[in-house]
C-alpha cells in the first residue's frame, strides 16, 4: 500500500495501512485513477481484497437483510396463497432495529423473511443449528432455537426487543456454535 | 387462467388434465400413518442447507374463524400436481412466481405436544374437510384429548414448536410450476 502512494501521488489515499476501512472506499477510487495495467491490476487487486473483506461482506449482507425487510413491506395479505396476514409495519421496524443490534453484536441472521403468523422473522442457521426471532403483529416477540432432532427450545421475550440483549445474543451465538462442536 | 412454464415441468395443459375429484360425501377417518400429505411453497422457503424454514408454515390457519388447522392435500385423493391446481386453493389462480409441492408422511406428524407451562396436553391429528371442488383437502387438528372433536388452540410455545416439527418434516417433491 505504501507503493500505491508512491507511485500515484494524485491517489487521495488518507490512511495507507491495508484496513478494511480503506479498502471500503478507495478501490473503487482508484479503478478509475489510472488507465495503465500495473494500475488496472492494482486496482483488481484493491477491488478483490475489497469484495473478501469481512466487514465489506456484513455491509453487503445488512443492506440485503434491510432491502428484504422493505420487499416484505410491501406484501398482502394471502402472500402464501393459505391465508397469512401481511406483516405490520411496526414488526419491520423491528426487524430493522434487530438487525442493526444484532451486527453491533458481530451476529447477523442468513435469512430476514415475512412469517405466515402475521409478522417477520430472522432466521439463523449453523449446519444443523438453527434459531429464529419471530416478531408477530399482535406484538410478541418469539426466540426459537433447535437444531434437527431435538425439542425446540421457544422462549418469548416479555418485554419484546428490549429483552433482545447480550445475554439473548450469546445464547444464539452458542446454540449455533454448538453444531460445530457436534460435528468436529 | 393459469400460465405454467414448460421448463419447470408442469404445464396448464397436465393441470387441466389432473382436475382434482370434487367432494363425493365420503369422509376419511381415520387418516392412516403410511398416508401422504402434500402442500404448496416457494423458493425462498428453505435455507441454504435445503432445510424448511418454520416461519413458512402457520398454525392455525389464519383465515378460519372458528378456528382450525393448516391445509394439505391427502395423498391417498390426490396426486401431486392437485396442490397447483386452481381447484384445491379455493377456486383462485396462484400468483405468479415459481411453486413447488411439499410432502410429508402423515406418521410424522407429531401426536401430541405438552405445554410446559400447564402440563396440558395437546393431541394433533390430520382431518378430512373436503371442499366442493377438492375432496382431498384435509387439516391438521388440535384437541385436549386423542380423538377430541372440538377444536383447541395451544398456546404460542406449543404451536412453534408444532410448526419446528412439521417444518422438519416436509421435503419438496419435485414437482414445480412457474405462475407468470
Amino acid at each position: 500500500m505504501m507503493l500505491v502512494a508512491a507511485y500515484h501521488p494524485d491517489m487521495s489515499v488518507q490512511r495507507l495501512e491495508r484496513t478494511e476501512e480503506v479498502l471500503q472506499y478507495d478501490a473503487v477510487t482508484i479503478t478509475s485513477a489510472s488507465s495503465s495495467d500495473f494500475y488496472k491490476n492494482l486496482a483488481s487487486t484493491l477491488r478483490t481484497w475489497k469484495e473478501q473483506s469481512s466487514l465489506f461482506q456484513t455491509r453487503k449482507s445488512v443492506s440485503c437483510l434491510n432491502d428484504k425487510l422493505s420487499e416484505i413491506s410491501g406484501l398482502a395479505v394471502d402472500w402464501d396463497s393459505y391465508g397469512a396476514p401481511a406483516p405490520t409495519a411496526d414488526t419491520i421496524t423491528q426487524a430493522r432495529d434487530a438487525i442493526q443490534f444484532l451486527w453491533s453484536r458481530n451476529l447477523l441472521p442468513e435469512v430476514a423473511a415475512p412469517s405466515a403468523e402475521g409478522g417477520t422473522v430472522l432466521y439463523f442457521s449453523s449446519g444443523p443449528q438453527k434459531a429464529f426471532l419471530e416478531f408477530l403483529n399482535e406484538g410478541e416477540v418469539v426466540l426459537a432455537q433447535y437444531s434437527k432432532d431435538d425439542e425446540p427450545n421457544i422462549r418469548t421475550l416479555q418485554n419484546g426487543l428490549q429483552d433482545l440483549d447480550d445475554n439473548s445474543v450469546a445464547e444464539i451465538r452458542r446454540h449455533l456454535l454448538s453444531a460445530g462442536t457436534q460435528h468436529s | 387462467m393459469i400460465t405454467v412454464s414448460q421448463k419447470l415441468g408442469v404445464t396448464s395443459y397436465l393441470l387441466a388434465l389432473n382436475t382434482p375429484e370434487s367432494e363425493n360425501g365420503q369422509i376419511v377417518s381415520p387418516i392412516l400413518d403410511g398416508d401422504t400429505l402434500y402442500r404448496r411453497y416457494q423458493d425462498d422457503h428453505f435455507d441454504a442447507d435445503g432445510d424448511y424454514i418454520p416461519a413458512f408454515f402457520s398454525f392455525p390457519d389464519k383465515r378460519d374463524n372458528p378456528k382450525s388447522g393448516q391445509s394439505f392435500l391427502l395423498g391417498s385423493l390426490s396426486c401431486v400436481l392437485h396442490a397447483l391446481h386452481r381447484n384445491c386453493n379455493d377456486n383462485r389462480p396462484l400468483k405468479p412466481g415459481v411453486w413447488g409441492v411439499l410432502s410429508m408422511s402423515v406418521e410424522s406428524v407429531p401426536k401430541e405436544l405438552e405445554d410446559f407451562a400447564t402440563h396440558r396436553m395437546f393431541y394433533f391429528r390430520p382431518v378430512h374437510k373436503p371442499y366442493a371442488t377438492c375432496n382431498a383437502h384435509c387439516e391438521l387438528f388440535c384437541t385436549l384429548t386423542p380423538n377430541g372433536l372440538a377444536y383447541e388452540l395451544p398456546p404460542r410455545d406449543v404451536r412453534t414448536r408444532f410448526r419446528i416439527r412439521i417444518a422438519r418434516s416436509l421435503k419438496p417433491t419435485g414437482v414445480k410450476a412457474a405462475i407468470r
